[in-house]
């Protein structure tokens, strides 16, 4: 598969995601919301609208909890805290991913200094593509 | 506090805060346009688009994952904490800001659609060696600043409280600690976009000095929290299935102290002579409870002013969210708490 037909297919799926998520939040928003969250119920447009986003993105986590609420005839309980969430816990993660970033960060700093051409015209290399702009696929049979 | 959600609970202190950030983004990207052009005066209106809403949202995510430590080391900071939501939401509109105009400026109006020419247009150039010798090309630091924005948008989207509910602590605590990839990604982006182009020493120093600040402050916050949860209990007798505390008189009326036992973190409160333990997480966000004080007869956590009764750890109603509590005793001028919880609670949004 080339990048280009990779990049199409991604954009793809996500498209399709995001379709389905939009035509989701239009019914979980007017129907399932308070099924799902009784502390929604009654909440105006306003807090509708900023939740869409989210609601297109996790439609199938909502749609579960959706289901589930249906099934039960009661609310889903808030999803039980993990131990790691715990203050002390969050706390260690919190060093063990800023010694990361203090390693790594530093490294990748150095190598796209070092990636740098020592000019701006590389001679003897082959020709770039077109400007970006004027970015063009021969067309089939050419 | 509210019983139904709301978009935005409206108070003064975050009118003020939004009418800050907005005053400080508008001032810094008329700045940096006017240093712009007058460096260089042949830049587009577009380039100088482009390049302020990076700027700006480079610079707001430095003090976005600053505020964090800075409140741990300097309690004065902790106002910029409590609505941290709105920078982060204000950082992911610039970023899309940014994005949108790349995408525009360089990949309209080409045969090839703009959102697959961001990606592909130097596809050719993703090889490290040309005919045996190592020249490395283009980077495709595009496809790094294009993640670090799908972050940024899960993180904006996901900031109500609302997901908290949804999602859990734990799984919200993770998504939101995507802030890091982002900024790593972001790094990616910037020194293999932005810095093969412009060569002036400015662009890596600063860039530099702006993650060892980052870096230095989180290592200063983390050697002080390490200090804070190695506290141990004081050796010494006391009623089996108690822990000891701190002393009485550490605890002021009306005010919250916080004591470690057993590696665990104890709010405690004097109220009306009586001094009660609660657990320091509050449900909301996990936010330190014993540094915040008893108002109206109710424990109020200083981040977003959740209210707790201070005898049973319970929210006043129409609230349900309970804040687990501990048997206290004095004994000998120190405070003695109940190795374990004395009331079960309803898990909420934090543990």
């Amino acid at each position: 598969m080339s990048v280009i037909e990779a990049v199409r297919a991604t954009w793809l799926a996500v498209g399709v995601h995001a379709l389905l998520g939009l035509a989701f939040a239009g019914a979980f928003l007017s129907a399932g919301l308070p099924r799902v969250d009784p502390a929604a119920r009654g909440a105006g447009f306003g807090f509708r609208l900023l939740i869409l986003p989210g609601v297109v993105a996790l439609w199938p986590l909502m749609a579960w909890r959706w289901w589930r609420s249906i099934q039960r005839r009661e609310p889903p309980q808030p999803s039980a805290p993990d131990g790691w969430a715990r203050a002390e816990d969050l706390r260690r993660w919190h060093r063990t991913v800023w010694t990361l970033l203090a390693v790594t960060g530093p490294v990748v700093l150095a190598i796209s200094l070092a990636w740098r051409p020592t000019s701006r015209v590389t001679s003897g290399l082959p020709v770039l593509n077109p400007a970006p702009s004027q970015h063009r696929v021969p067309a089939s049979g050419q | 506090m509210s019983a139904t959600y709301r978009a935005v609970d409206w108070n003064r202190q975050k009118r003020v805060y939004d009418v800050t950030l907005l005053t400080f983004l508008s001032a810094g990207l008329i700045s940096f346009a006017g240093v712009a052009w007058w460096r260089s005066p042949d830049f587009t209106v577009e380039t100088v688009l482009i390049r302020s809403t990076a700027v700006a949202a480079l610079l707001l995510l430095h003090v976005i994952l600053a505020i964090g430590p800075l409140s741990r080391l300097e309690p004065r900071f902790l106002p910029l904490l409590y609505n941290r939501r709105h920078l982060g939401v204000t950082l992911f509109v610039l970023a899309l800001t940014h994005g949108a105009l790349v995408v525009v400026q360089f990949h309209a109006l080409g045969n090839v659609n703009p959102l697959v020419s961001v990606f592909t247009a130097y596809a050719s150039d993703y090889r490290l060696t040309v005919g045996g010798v190592w020249q490395p090309q283009h980077v495709p630091f595009e496809i790094f600043g294009a993640l670090a924005l799908g972050i940024l948008f899960l993180m904006a989207a996901t900031s109500h409280d609302f997901w908290l509910r949804q999602l859990g602590a734990a799984v919200w605590k993770l998504l939101h600690f995507g802030v890091y990839l982002a900024y790593g990604l972001i790094l990616v982006h910037v020194g293999f976009g932005v810095l093969q182009s412009e060569h002036h020493a400015v662009y890596p120093v600063v860039l530099g000095l702006g993650f060892l600040g980052l870096t230095g402050l989180h290592c200063a916050a983390a050697r002080q929290e390490r200090a804070t949860d190695r506290q141990r209990n004081a050796a010494g007798p006391g009623p089996s299935g108690f822990l000891r505390a701190c002393p009485a008189d550490a605890v002021r009326e009306g005010r919250g102290t916080v004591a470690v036992c057993d590696g665990r973190r104890i709010a405690l409160f004097r109220h009306q002579g009586v001094i009660h333990a609660t657990s320091n997480v509050c449900r909301h966000q996990g936010g330190p409870v014993g540094e915040g004080r008893i108002v109206d007869g109710c424990i109020t956590c200083p981040w977003h002013g959740w209210n707790y009764r201070p005898e049973d750890g319970c929210s006043p109603p129409p609230f349900t969210e309970v804040l687990p509590t501990y048997e206290t005793r004095i004994i000998g001028g120190d405070v003695w708490v109940g190795a374990e919880t004395r009331h079960a609670f309803t898990p909420s949004m934090h543990p």
